[in-house]
C-alpha cells in the first residue's frame, strides 16, 4: 500500500466477495482501535454493527455486484470496544488478477450525523403533526356535520312537539265545542214537535256540521304538510304572488288589491307550498282590511347573513337568508297575541274563518327551515316577516 | 389510520387484473412450459436473479416481477395498509399467477420472499408445485427458545441506517407539504442507486420483513420445499435453517458453501446446481 494512503485522512479497506479483509489502512485501524494484524484476513463484519451487517447484505452487496460501484452510503462502523462511528462510504468492485475485490473509502461524519439526526427528527415531527392535523380536520368536519344535523333534529322535535300540542288542543277544544252543540241541537229536535222549530234547529245543526267539516279539512291540510316537501325547484315569488292575486280576486269579488313588489327573489322551494303560503298571507290582508274595498300591500325582500343554528347555544354558522316582509294597512291586532295567531284554529276576529291560515304558513316556513314572525298595530296595519335560508332544503 | 379495513387475499377485480403485469413489472420469457417464478427479497428487485435465470430459460417459462414499491413497479399502486404485512406482498404473487393463468409453479424466493411465497401457497396451494427458499427465515427476532439472530434494537438501528441513506429523498407517500413537489425525486440517478425506490416504502418493507413471525404457518404447508442455507449468513443463521427444516413439512435442507445472504449473486453456480439437483430428484 502506498504510504500516503496508509495515513490519509480517510478510512480505507478492501475485501473479497466473501467479505474477507484484504487490506486496511492505518487510519482505519487507529480509529477503530485495532492493530493491522487483528483485521487483515478477518471477515469485514468485525467492522460493522449488526444493523450495518444487514444493510450491507441486503443493499450494499447487491448494489456492488450489480453496478460495480456505490456512492455516499451511510453506515455505522464499530470500534473494538463496540462504539459506533458514523461513516459515509464510497465503494467500488473491480477485478484484480482475476479476483473480484471490493474497495471501500470512508469518511467519519460525526457532525453531519448530528445535523442529519436533527433533520430527520424535524421531518418526523412535521409528518406527525401534518398527519394529526389531517385527522383532526377530518374529525372536525365530521363533527360540524353532526352538529348541524343535531340542530336540525332539535328543530324537528320542537316542531313536532308543538304540533302535537296543537292537535291535542284541536281535539279537546275545537272539535269538542261543535260536538257539544250538535248534541244539544239533536236533543232539541228530539224534544220538540213544532215543525218550524225543528227546521230552524236543523239549520243551526247543519252550520255546526259545516264548521266541523271545515275544521277537519283544515286539520287534514295541516297533516298533509307534515314533513311533506315535494320536489324543490326554483320558484319565482313574483309569479307566485301574481297567481295568488288572481285567485283572491275570484274569492273576494269587487276587491281592489294593490301589491307593491320590491326585489322579490327566486327561491329554491316547494312551489305548491309557496302558493299556499302567499295565498293565505294575502287572504288575511284582504279579510282584515279597513272598511272599504281597497287593500294595499307591500312585499319586499332582502338577502342577509344569519346564524344557521337555531337551537344549539354558542354555535355559529352564518349563511345567506332571504328576509321577506309583507306589510298591509289593515285593521291590525293587539300585539299581545302575536304568538297565538300562529296556533291552529285560533281566531282573534270572529269574522275570520276557521283560523287555519297562519298555522299553515308557519308550518310551510318551518318545513323550509325558515322562520316566520308577525308584528301589528291596531288600526295601523300588520307586518309579516319571513326568513328563508337561501339553500334551506338543499341537502348536503 | 382512518382508512377502511383491508381484506387480504381478497379477489382482485377484472379491471385491476389487466394492470397487474404493468403494476408488478412482470417479465415472462424462456422456452419451457413449466412455469418458474423468481421473487426478489428486501432491498432489491428482479435484477438480483440475472445470474440465475440464464441457466433455466431453455427448460422453463421464467416469470420475474417486482413487488409493488420495488424496482420498476407502479409506485402509485402502493397501499400502506396492504403492504404493512407480508400478506399484502403475497397478494402480489397471487395476482400475478391469476393474471398469467399460472398453476403448479416452481417458486423461487429469496430471503423474505420465501415466507411470502409460503403465505401465498397456503392461500392457493393449487398455484404452487414446489417452493425453493433461498436464505429463508420464519422469524428474525430472538424469542425465548428461538434464535432468529436479532434483537429488536438491531432492527431499529437498521431502520435508522436506511433513513440516513434516504435522507435527501423526498418521499412521495408523505403528504405534499413535506414531499418536495417540484423535485419529487432528487435526480433520477438516485433512483438507480438503490434497488428499492421510495424511502417510506423501503422502510415499511423492512418493518414488514424483520418484524414478521411466520413460525406458526410452517406446519400448515405440505408443498415440497427446498431450503438453501448459506454458510455464515447473519440474516438467516444456521440455527434458523435447522429450525425450518424441522418444522416445515416435506422440506429438504441444503447447506451451501456460499457465504453471506445473497448466494444467487455471490455464488450463482452453486445456487443453480442445487436447484437443478432438487428439481431433478423430486418429480
Amino acid at each position: 500500500m502506498m504510504q500516503e494512503l496508509e495515513h490519509a485522512p480517510c478510512l480505507y479497506f478492501c475485501t473479497t466477495d466473501d467479505g474477507i479483509l484484504l487490506e486496511v489502512n492505518e487510519t482505519l485501524c487507529s480509529r477503530l482501535g485495532y492493530s493491522k494484524d487483528e483485521l487483515t484476513g478477518k471477515k469485514a463484519e468485525i467492522l460493522f454493527t449488526i444493523a450495518t451487517r444487514i444493510f450491507q447484505q441486503t443493499h450494499l452487496f447487491p448494489l456492488l455486484k450489480l453496478q460495480q460501484h456505490a456512492e455516499e452510503i451511510f453506515l455505522t462502523l464499530q470500534t473494538k470496544s463496540k462504539k459506533g462511528i458514523p461513516v459515509l462510504l464510497n465503494a467500488e468492485r473491480k477485478i484484480m488478477n482475476d479476483v473480484p475485490v471490493n474497495v471501500y473509502i470512508g469518511i467519519v461524519v460525526n457532525n453531519r450525523k448530528k445535523f442529519e439526526d436533527e433533520l430527520i427528527d424535524a421531518k418526523k415531527t412535521a409528518e406527525t403533526a401534518l398527519r394529526e392535523n389531517t385527522a383532526l380536520n377530518q374529525a372536525k368536519q365530521q363533527l360540524q356535520l353532526y352538529v348541524e344535523q343535531l340542530d336540525e333534529q332539535m328543530q324537528l322535535v320542537k316542531k313536532q312537539n308543538e304540533e302535537l300540542q296543537q292537535f291535542n288542543h284541536t281535539i279537546t277544544h275545537d272539535l269538542q265545542e261543535p260536538l257539544r252543540k250538535l248534541s244539544v241541537f239533536a236533543d232539541m229536535i228530539f224534544q220538540t214537535n213544532n215543525k218550524k222549530d225543528q227546521q230552524e234547529i236543523t239549520g243551526k245543526l247543519m252550520r255546526v256540521l259545516k264548521q266541523m267539516r271545515s275544521i277537519m279539512s283544515g286539520l287534514q291540510q295541516y297533516i298533509w304538510l307534515t314533513g311533506n316537501l315535494n320536489k324543490l325547484i326554483d320558484v319565482d315569488l313574483n309569479e307566485i304572488i301574481v297567481s295568488a292575486c288572481k285567485q283572491l280576486k275570484d274569492d273576494f269579488p269587487g276587491i281592489n288589491l294593490d301589491i307593491q313588489k320590491h326585489n322579490l327573489p327566486t327561491v329554491f322551494a316547494d312551489k305548491e307550498q309557496m302558493q299556499l303560503l302567499f295565498y293565505h298571507l294575502l287572504s288575511n290582508t284582504v279579510r282584515f282590511r279597513k272598511p272599504g274595498n281597497d287593500v294595499n300591500v307591500t312585499i319586499s325582500a332582502n338577502k342577509l347573513l344569519m346564524n344557521k343554528f337555531r337551537n344549539l347555544k354558542d354555535k355559529y354558522k352564518y349563511t345567506d337568508f332571504f328576509k321577506i316582509e309583507l306589510t298591509d294597512e289593515g285593521i291590525g291586532f293587539n300585539i299581545e297575541y302575536k304568538e297565538q295567531v300562529f296556533e291552529l284554529f285560533k281566531r282573534l276576529h270572529t269574522e275570520s274563518g276557521y283560523g287555519i291560515g297562519l298555522a299553515l304558513c308557519k308550518k310551510i316556513i318551518e318545513t323550509h327551515q325558515g322562520n316566520i314572525s308577525i308584528n301589528s298595530k291596531e288600526n295601523i296595519g300588520t307586518t309579516i316577516t319571513i326568513l328563508l335560508p337561501h339553500n334551506a332544503t338543499q341537502k348536503n | 389510520m382512518l382508512g377502511e379495513k383491508v381484506y387480504y387475499f381478497s379477489p382482485i377485480d377484472n379491471n385491476m387484473a389487466n394492470a397487474v403485469t404493468v403494476r408488478n413489472n412482470v417479465q415472462v420469457f424462456g422456452k419451457g412450459t413449466q412455469p418458474m417464478m423468481f421473487a426478489h427479497g428486501f432491498g432489491c428487485d428482479q435484477n438480483m436473479w440475472r445470474f440465475i435465470t440464464p441457466a433455466f430459460e431453455n427448460d422453463y417459462k421464467i416469470i420475474l416481477f417486482d413487488y409493488v414499491g420495488a424496482g420498476k413497479s407502479d409506485l402509485s399502486a402502493y397501499n400502506a395498509e396492504r403492504y404493512a404485512s407480508l400478506q399484502g406482498y403475497a397478494q402480489d404473487i397471487l395476482d400475478v399467477c391469476r393474471e398469467l393463468n399460472l398453476s403448479d409453479i416452481i417458486f423461487v424466493g429469496h430471503s423474505v420472499s420465501s415466507m411470502i411465497g409460503l403465505l401465498a401457497s397456503l392461500e392457493r396451494p393449487d398455484y404452487f408445485k414446489k417452493l425453493i427458499m433461498v436464505g429463508p427465515s420464519p422469524c428474525y427476532i430472538n424469542d425465548e427458545d428461538y434464535t432468529g439472530g436479532f434483537e429488536r434494537a438491531d432492527i431499529t438501528s437498521l431502520l435508522e441506517t436506511m433513513e440516513k441513506n434516504y435522507i435527501g429523498w423526498a418521499n412521495f407517500l408523505a403528504p405534499n407539504i413535506i414531499g418536495n413537489k417540484e423535485r419529487p425525486y432528487l435526480g433520477e440517478e438516485l433512483t438507480e442507486s438503490f434497488c428499492s425506490t421510495d424511502p417510506v416504502i423501503a422502510k415499511q418493507f423492512a418493518e414488514a420483513t424483520f418484524f414478521s413471525d411466520n413460525r406458526a404457518d410452517l406446519k400448515k404447508s405440505n408443498i415440497p420445499s427446498l431450503i438453501l442455507q448459506c454458510s455464515e449468513d447473519i440474516i438467516a443463521p444456521f440455527a434458523v435453517g435447522e429450525y425450518l427444516s424441522q418444522y416445515l413439512p416435506n422440506s429438504t435442507l441444503r447447506v451451501m458453501k456460499a457465504t453471506g445472504h445473497c448466494p444467487q449473486m455471490s455464488a450463482p453456480e452453486e445456487t443453480i446446481a442445487l436447484i437443478k439437483e432438487y428439481l431433478s430428484n423430486t418429480a
